[in-house]
């Protein structure tokens, strides 16, 4: 993918959720660009708002004020330019992953040149021996990576990774971190990553935004300019990792205040 | 699949212990008389009368007949029903107009269809078939109905993300994801065309058939015909389930993947 494709920018978003006739801010002024080819990692504590933020840019979440625009095209709804890999890995336990990685491709009819695109997404991940295996078949890590070998087989400008590790145990995801910072490079794909892990978001991404909980709002903007592959035992990880759970403490203590 | 019991025949047949028990106590009953074989005839009996049956003529018709009525029913009902259950199930515009329609209508207990049906369809062979697809439709409908709407929301955004069309999520996603209602679905209807077949014989008056046989037998008080007709009932009843079973294993068995 061109490296000038694949900017987002979200102008004054605010969305909130009905709730018994309440109404509930769910994000509040955000305004936000990403620039082609970055890896941006959304963190917060869980009801931030950070996967409503991006079901937004993918396109599933409607009724919110503001704009959000993928290479100047406001996003109106989901299309093959944006692939998802969510928490779940979702795969269709029915379908073979060659079938399953095939899914997002279902607009391509020339039946070679699917199976070749296919076969790349495929080797990109690593799966390529297990292409006719099914779902049920493949261990929790392996069966994320085919769901990450689906969004990723239409040449997507923009990856979103809703906590695609959040599932796995630690040394699955330890692996699988290193596996999608070598992946992401080499793709150049505009990413961003929903996590609540600090460590995860300081190892894979360029920048980390901190939104606060109810409503989230950018609280926090961390520019990450570690060398890869990162080093977490650094001190300069460890110093950033310090700074950023910093700022969840102080979101805990306010939240403990307003409660008192 | 590799067979995984290395275990002797005689154990992994022990479903037939119990019916085997069964007919060998039954002889016993009629070589000892435990019972007055005007109400209990020995299975010999039983047999004798169901080939002298088969022989004169009589058997074959009732059977073609039979299976013939559950075929239909079964087939008819279970793809209007079929066919309600994803109107339920998918659409919720389907779902507000017409459950509590549907709701109503299947708290009629079959036999409870006769008069209109016989008013509708007339005493003949109509009102048996239209009793059948009835009796087969409403378990269909309820279980494919259920089975769709209860396909997790994952897999439905799934849909949506992709931007399918609604008759491609349907194809693709839910059908699929359902298939456990549906085969659910499917057993229900045949169990529920038998039963109505049994009814629909004994409720309307006279033709052919196995249920009918019963019939006479009672009327003529002829046990041996009354217990052939349950006997035969029973056995192409299990026979038709089996034989479903395999089918769907067959051609549906590999989306059954979970």
């Amino acid at each position: 993918m061109s490296l000038d494709l694949g900017g987002i920018a979200i102008r004054n978003l605010n969305k909130s959720f009905e709730l018994e006739g309440r109404t509930l801010p769910v994000l509040q002024d955000i305004n936000l660009s990403i620039q082609p080819g970055e890896f941006l990692a959304l963190v917060g504590s869980s009801g931030c708002g950070k996967t409503t933020l991006l079901r937004i840019l993918l396109g599933l979440e409607k009724g919110y004020h503001g704009s959000v625009f993928l290479d100047g095209v406001p996003i109106v709804g989901p299309s093959s330019e944006r692939g998802i890999v969510f928490q779940e890995h979702r795969l269709l336990p029915w379908l073979t992953v060659a079938q399953n990685v095939g899914f997002g491709l279902r607009e391509l009819k020339d039946a070679q040149e699917k199976r070749r695109r296919v076969g790349e997404a495929l080797q990109l991940v690593g799966l390529e021996a297990f292409e006719n295996a099914y779902p049920g078949q493949l261990s929790g890590g392996m069966a994320q990576r085919a769901a990450i070998a689906r969004a990723l087989v239409n040449k997507p400008r923009v990856l979103l990774l809703d906590e695609p590790l959040g599932a796995l145990d630690a040394l699955t995801r330890l692996r699988m971190q290193r596996e999608l910072d070598v992946l992401v490079r080499k793709e150049k794909v505009t990413t961003v990553l929903v996590t609540h892990d600090i460590e995860e978001a300081l190892y894979l991404a360029d920048r980390v935004i901190v939104l606060s909980a109810r409503p989230g709002r950018i609280k926090r903007e961390l520019v990450v300019s570690l060398a890869r592959p990162r080093d977490r035992d650094s001190r300069e990880f460890l110093s950033l990792k310090e700074e950023l759970l910093a700022e969840f403490h102080l979101d805990e203590e306010e939240k403990l205040e307003r409660a008192l | 699949m590799p067979k995984t019991s290395a275990a002797p025949a005689w154990w992994r047949r022990r479903g037939w212990w119990l019916p085997a028990a069964l007919l060998a106590l039954w002889t016993l009953s009629g070589v000892f008389e435990w019972v007055r074989p005007l109400f209990l005839p020995s299975p010999l009996k039983v047999a004798q009368t169901t080939w002298a049956r088969w022989q004169d003529g009589y058997l074959g018709p009732d059977l073609s007949t039979t299976l013939g009525r559950v075929a239909f029913g079964f087939v008819v009902g279970s793809f209007l029903g079929l066919l309600a259950g994803i109107g339920l199930g998918v659409s919720r515009v389907g779902e507000r107009y017409f459950s509590a329609t549907f709701n109503a209508a299947r708290q009629v207990p079959i036999p409870g269809w006769v008069p209109l049906l016989i008013l509708w369809f007339g005493v003949g062979e109509g009102s048996r078939l239209a009793f059948i697809t009835i009796g087969v439709f409403f378990p269909v409908a309820l279980n494919t109905a259920s089975g769709l709407v209860g396909v997790s929301r994952q897999y439905k955004e799934l849909g949506v993300v992709y931007q399918l069309s609604a008759w491609e999520r349907l194809w693709r996603i839910l059908l699929p994801a359902a298939l456990p209602s549906l085969k659910a679905a499917a057993l229900q209807g045949l169990t529920m065309a038998w039963v109505s077949l049994v009814a629909a014989e004994l409720l309307t008056s006279m033709s052919a058939g196995l249920a009918n046989q019963i019939n006479l037998g009672r009327e003529a008080f002829k046990m041996d015909l009354v217990y052939s007709g349950v006997i035969l009932i029973a056995v192409f009843g299990a026979l038709s389930q089996w034989g479903l079973l395999k089918a769907w294993d067959l051609t549906l068995g590999r989306f059954e993947r979970r």
